[in-house]
């Protein structure tokens, strides 16, 4: 370095700050079209141009034989690729500018720096050392103060996450231990009267019960008496004791309403309204299914009743409203028909919609959720029913895509079996440790109630789709759509025989005193005789109105709903 | 002047032997603390290896987010095809869109955005598929297609060649069904080997 | 055979009906022409070359990163203490860019570790690796007997920096105390973020990786360069005012017996060690005129009072930063995605909250672990707060303390060991020779 003059020195000083000037400007430039190009690239998902799908979905759904159509499509397609790999080729050839406009950037400012003229004046003197103690107090100070304003300004402008609780019973899923009722009810009476849909027990088997001998509703003989229902409701009658409960609704208003089983009279009606949640406009429904379809359910202390809305109302007996919440509105373009039931003492909620598939097990003093099982399955319209297997109460729902079983007691899933298909309308039957299912579009199917094993499958069968199987000794007893009734071996699967009744069925069948009863859509009911072998009518009586609901068969009164009316059933004598 | 180099060198020493019985002490101090540490930490754990990153195809639900969350462009994420699995259809859904108008090689038929897919024809009715990994993207469409109507036989994985080993991977970061995790280096791939239940973790 | 399967495919396609069993829908095809299915290779028993390539390093590999660290630590000891040498360093310092940098691709980096550690000792199944811990410890253990070489000559991050710092500018010294409190903070942040499972955070930040990459968030490769545009004026911004592993250096380094000694003779007060200093690591000698014994004796009286109050203080802001803290984990947010969806029923699912229903997990399940996620952040940043306090506490005690030195002298816990001021001063055996020559 000493053999280098002054002016030599300068020389070389100013060239290399010449160079620096080129290389930044030469770098910044690059930089800049890569950064550009950059970000092209890594905003938009890789060759997913708007105007390419939109092309390829007018190709594929309006215009499958245009041939110009397809060709601008692969000249789009292959520029689009280029465009994209030539995109990433021009990044990885600026980045390797880069590094070289870096590397002769850099030797120029070491050069540059190096021969720097020294130097004319030593730097002047430091600040006191107290001083400069004194400005490293104030700098930390400073600097540790305003972390702790800013996080105390940053604690009071967040808001803590809390879930949203006022809205919905679903939120909050802490997991709560009811209090036993004082005096719990008991398997006995729950069997005594009808207090779900399909009957205490969900699965459509009522035991020994008297049925109502000759009547006939056009005569009016044996019916006794008919009430008329304000609101519209494809639910179907529940009964407690001397009261019957059905709820009604439409677009603008949902009721619970509660008759004397006696004579009929209405006992009292409860408006569902002013529920916190509840949506402003009711969701749209389809007209065979309406704004009330699930049915009500009671424990002799309660009744409870849900909407198509998603609201849940809780009343008592003598129809005061303990609570009600909004479940969430149902995205269901049908409507939400999913019945409700009560196991140990927990209303179960099955709130399958488009979105989400909520199993809840709700706290009956409150609707507060006990357990909830939250699982992507699918939408449905069938309900739940409880089936006890191996000793534990298992919830079993039917979705589009699957039958599913959870414990009872807990919520868990315990097992799932994906064998369904088409849009589910129908429930479980039971028979024998195998849970018995059937819905047109998909498949009659049993599964093992333990473990979830699919035992036969058969699909060649004339499929109810709204109205449930129901199944007595080995045998699955279908009533179709169609007017279709076939009888299906419970163990095998295989088709034992089908019988054309001409009117279709919506009413579910029920198995009572070794007797099926079943109701078609022209109000006409049939005693039929469960038998392996053929289809044997015991006797046959007409209603003369449509039926779509399930009646409730108590103290050998049968309580059917109609369109407008609710009748009651029964011999005069009694 | 070497009077006062000596000086120099003296008070040095001098300030040194009155901190340093100090220093040392806390010396040996920090020294044992980061010992027993480090032994509580490894002796606890059952896996004490190197590892990379790997995405679980039984997790994965083909977000797409692989494809553009790496820092890598294209992405270091490939499909990879396990061929036992493989159904070798005419119409694969992996290889065409949904109700593709002929079943040919023509770009409008692709589901794949790069041709990335290869159809190659073995027999009738059977086509094999390959992947060209110099040309996939990584974007799982084709996994998502095989996955929802066919036999689950393509799947994506962490191409290692290309892996950075980022410390904290971005796609971990993105994924939104948490199907990265930190695999042993000795068993760097979580791949579809055979039919269904075949292997699974 | 082959029409009923080509209808089987084309009703399925269209229909897409959910089958019985997801994705064994096909039967494996029997071939008639001898073609074999290929198998799929790659796994450790990789058995083609191209296969073997698709693996990644092998571990012995690392090992050997981990030992090449150790040889650039002790060869940038060799340079600042035994060859006294800037170039030596700056060498070094340029072979850990190629090295560190560009061939091994950033990561892992001791920095970063900080959080692998920290991630590994607070959750039991964060795996960690003996390359991972060798890489956070070796630094540390160097610093303790030889001060932060690593900083000055191996470091990928602060190396990058040291060889752009071209036209250095002193900052400010009030703004440099103010803003060298950063580090402390965001090393907290690193450590919580990781032990409780937010994220790697510092990784996340490391604003130099994506040059080392060629590849990057665009946020992150604009800063990067924004940091080094900065680098040619003020030195080593990231190092001083960002760095959380500068921090554990530091506290590891005021034990080393061993610092930058500037002048092996006598000094002659020039003040170049002290104006060319990057990093503002040289003190001045004391002056003379002190400030009475008395008021300094009282100050650290007041800041003993103060230490408690302000540890309370800062340990319940903690805590309550705790909950907006917590927000930012990704379970947390999910979570609240999840019950979003469930109270409106109406609000369009995102791809977590789908893979989150996918999975078959109860919400009840996702609440319990989100709830002890946040008690966890709650308590962790509560920890953090006290900490933070005593540490910024712990420096107002440093610069209390009466300091009494008769030469310029290096702070150890500050020097980043560049060897810049070896080059300057006129002492200097060196130098000496040049300056007698140039005379």
């Amino acid at each position: 370095m000493n053999k280098v003059s002054i002016k030599n020195r300068n020389i070389i000083h100013r060239t290399a700050l010449a160079v620096v000037m080129v290389a930044s400007v030469f770098l910044l430039a690059v930089v800049l079209i890569m950064l550009l190009q950059y970000r092209q690239i890594k905003r938009t998902e890789p060759l997913d141009s708007p105007a390419l799908s939109g092309l390829r979905e007018r190709y594929i759904t309006d215009e499958r034989g245009n041939e110009q159509l397809k060709e601008q499509i692969r000249q789009l397609d292959l520029l689009s690729r280029r465009a994209w790999f030539t995109g990433q080729d021009q990044l990885h050839t600026g980045g390797f500018l880069i590094i070289g406009g870096m590397i002769a950037l850099l030797t120029a400012l070491q050069v540059a720096a190096s021969t720097r003229p020294f130097p004319e004046t030593p730097p002047g003197g430091s600040a006191s050392t107290d001083r400069a103690a004194a400005r490293a107090r104030i700098g930390i100070a400073i600097g540790g103060g305003t972390v702790l304003l800013l996080s105390v300004i940053t604690v009071f402008l967040v808001k803590p996450f809390a879930p949203p609780v006022a809205k919905t019973a679903f939120s909050a899923m802490k997991v709560v231990n009811i209090q036993p009722a004082e005096t719990p009810v008991s398997p006995e009476e729950f069997n005594r009267n009808w207090p779900f849909f399909r009957g205490a027990d969900t699965i459509g088997v009522a035991g020994n019960r008297k049925l109502p001998g000759d009547w006939d509703g056009k005569t009016g003989k044996g019916i006794l008496w008919k009430s008329e229902i304000q609101l519209q409701g494809y639910n179907s009658p529940v009964v407690w004791g001397n009261r019957v409960f059905v709820s009604g609704g439409n677009k603008q208003i949902r009721e619970l309403y509660c008759f004397n089983g006696t004579d009929g009279k209405l006992l009292w009606r409860l408006a569902a309204d002013n529920i916190p949640g509840s949506p402003a406009t009711p969701p749209e429904v389809a007209e065979d299914t309406g704004y009330a379809a699930p049915t009500m359910a009671t424990d002799g202390r309660r009744v409870f009743a849900v909407f198509a809305t998603g609201d849940l109302v809780c009343a008592d007996m003598d129809g005061k409203r303990l609570w009600a919440v909004n479940l969430g509105v149902p995205k269901n373009h049908y409507g939400y028909s999913s019945s409700l039931l009560i196991v140990d003492g927990r209303l179960i909620v099955q709130f399958f919609d488009e979105n989400r598939q909520l199993l809840a097990a709700l706290n009956p003093d409150n609707g507060k959720p006990v357990w909830s099982a939250d699982r992507k399955t699918s939408i449905s319209w069938s309900s739940p029913s409880v089936i006890n297997a191996a000793g534990r109460k298992l919830v079993v729902t039917i979705t589009c895509d699957a039958v599913e079983a959870f414990d009872a007691a807990s919520g868990s899933p315990v097992w799932q079996l994906n064998c369904m298909g088409g849009e589910v309308g129908t429930s479980a039957a039971y028979s024998e440790g195998r849970i018995l299912v059937a819905n047109d579009n998909a498949c009659a199917a049993a599964i093992s109630a333990i473990d979830g094993k699919l035992l036969w499958k058969n699909n060649e069968l004339t499929l109810p789709d709204v109205a449930s199987p129901v199944a007595f000794e080995n045998a699955m007893y279908l009533f179709a759509s169609s007017g279709v009734v076939s009888c299906v071996d419970a163990a095998s699967g295989k088709k034992l025989w089908e019988k054309e009744l001409g009117t279709g069925f919506y009413s579910s069948p029920l198995l009572v005193s070794g007797r099926i009863i079943v109701f078609n859509m022209e109000g006409n009911a049939f005693i039929i005789k469960p038998d392996r072998e053929k289809y044997i009518q015991e006797a046959a009586w007409t209603l003369g109105e449509k039926v779509v609901a399930t009646p409730a068969v108590v103290d050998g009164r049968l309580y059917i709903r109609t369109d407008k009316f609710l009748y009651c059933i029964g011999d005069k004598t009694e | 002047m070497n009077e006062e180099i000596k000086h120099d060198s003296g008070s040095e020493k001098q300030q040194s032997t009155s901190g340093l019985s100090r220093r040392k002490f806390l010396k040996i101090c920090g020294i044992s603390a980061i010992a027993l540490a480090g032994s509580a930490m490894v002796s606890k754990r059952k896996e004490f290896t190197e590892t990379v990153w790997q995405l679980d195809p039984e997790k994965c639900i083909q977000c797409g987010r692989c494809a553009t969350a790496c820092v890598l462009t294209p992405s270091a994420v490939k499909c990879v095809h396990c061929y036992a699995r493989c159904g070798y259809c005419d119409l694969c859904s992996g290889y065409f869109v949904q109700k593709p108008v002929a079943l040919d090689t023509g770009a409008e038929n692709q589901l794949c955005p790069t041709g990335a897919l290869k159809r190659t024809f073995i027999e009738d009715p059977y086509f094999e598929y390959t992947i060209d990994e110099k040309l996939c993207i990584g974007c799982g469409r084709c996994v998502k297609g095989c996955g929802d109507f066919g036999n689950g036989s393509l799947f994506l994985q962490i191409r290692h060649n290309r892996c950075k080993h980022c410390n904290e991977c971005a796609i971990a970061v993105a994924c939104p069904a948490n199907a990265f995790k930190r695999v042993p280096v000795t068993n760097p791939y979580l791949m579809r080997t055979d039919v269904p239940g075949g292997k699974k973790a | 055979m082959s029409i009923l399967r080509k209808m089987l495919t084309f009703i399925l396609f269209f229909a897409a009906i959910p089958l019985l069993v997801a994705q064994s829908r096909f039967p494996k095809p029997d071939f008639t022409n001898g073609y074999k299915v290929p198998q799929v290779g790659l796994l450790p028993s990789a058995a083609t070359q191209a296969e073997r390539s698709m693996l990644p390093i092998t571990p012995y590999l690392q090992y050997a990163v981990l030992g090449i660290l150790l040889l650039f630590l002790i060869f940038s000891c060799y340079f600042l203490y035994r060859k006294r040498s800037r170039r030596g360093v700056l060498v070094t310092a340029l072979s850990a860019v190629v090295f560190f940098g560009f061939v091994v691709g950033g990561c892992i980096c001791p920095v970063g570790s900080i959080q692998n550690v920290a991630a590994a000792i607070f959750n039991q199944k964060f795996p960690i690796s003996p390359v991972v811990l060798g890489i956070f410890l070796l630094p540390l253990f160097f610093a303790l007997f030889t001060g932060r070489v690593f900083c000055g000559s191996v470091c990928p991050l602060g190396t990058i920096q040291e060889i752009v710092n071209f036209y250095p500018v002193k900052v400010p010294p009030l703004l440099d105390r103010i803003l060298r409190v950063i580090p402390l903070f965001y090393l907290g942040a690193g450590v919580l973020f990781a032990a409780t499972g937010i994220g790697f955070i510092i990784c996340r930040f490391d604003p130099f990786v994506g040059f080392y990459r060629m590849s990057g968030p665009f946020f992150i490769l604009t800063a990067g360069g924004g940091l080094l545009l900065l680098g040619v004026f003020v030195a080593r911004p990231y190092c001083r005012y960002l760095c959380p592993y500068g921090i554990l250096l530091g506290w590891f380094s005021k034990l080393s017996s061993r610092r930058v000694s500037i002048t092996p003779d006598e000094c002659i007060r020039c003040r170049l060690c002290e104006d060319v200093c990057p990093v503002d690591a040289i003190m001045p000698p004391s002056h003379e005129d002190r400030e009475p014994m008395r008021k300094s004796l009282r100050r650290i009286i007041l800041l003993l009072i103060l230490l408690p109050l302000t540890a309370a203080a800062s340990g319940v802001t903690g805590y309550f930063l705790g909950n907006p803290i917590s927000l930012l984990h990704p379970r947390v947010e999910l979570y609240r995605q999840v019950c979003a969806e469930l109270a409106v029923g109406e609000r369009p699912q995102t791809d977590e909250s789908l893979a989150f229903r996918s999975s078959g997990t109860p919400v009840a399940e996702l609440q319990k672990e989100v709830s002890s996620v946040v008690s966890n952040i709650r308590l962790g940043s509560c920890i953090l707060g006290i900490f933070m306090a005593l540490a910024i506490m712990a420096r107002l005690f440093d610069f209390s303390k009466r300091r009494e030195q008769k030469d310029f002298q290096v702070e150890n816990s500050l020097c980043v060991c560049c060897g810049r001021c070896y080059n300057v001063c006129p002492r200097e055996k060196r130098n000496r020779i040049i300056l007698k020559e140039g005379e």
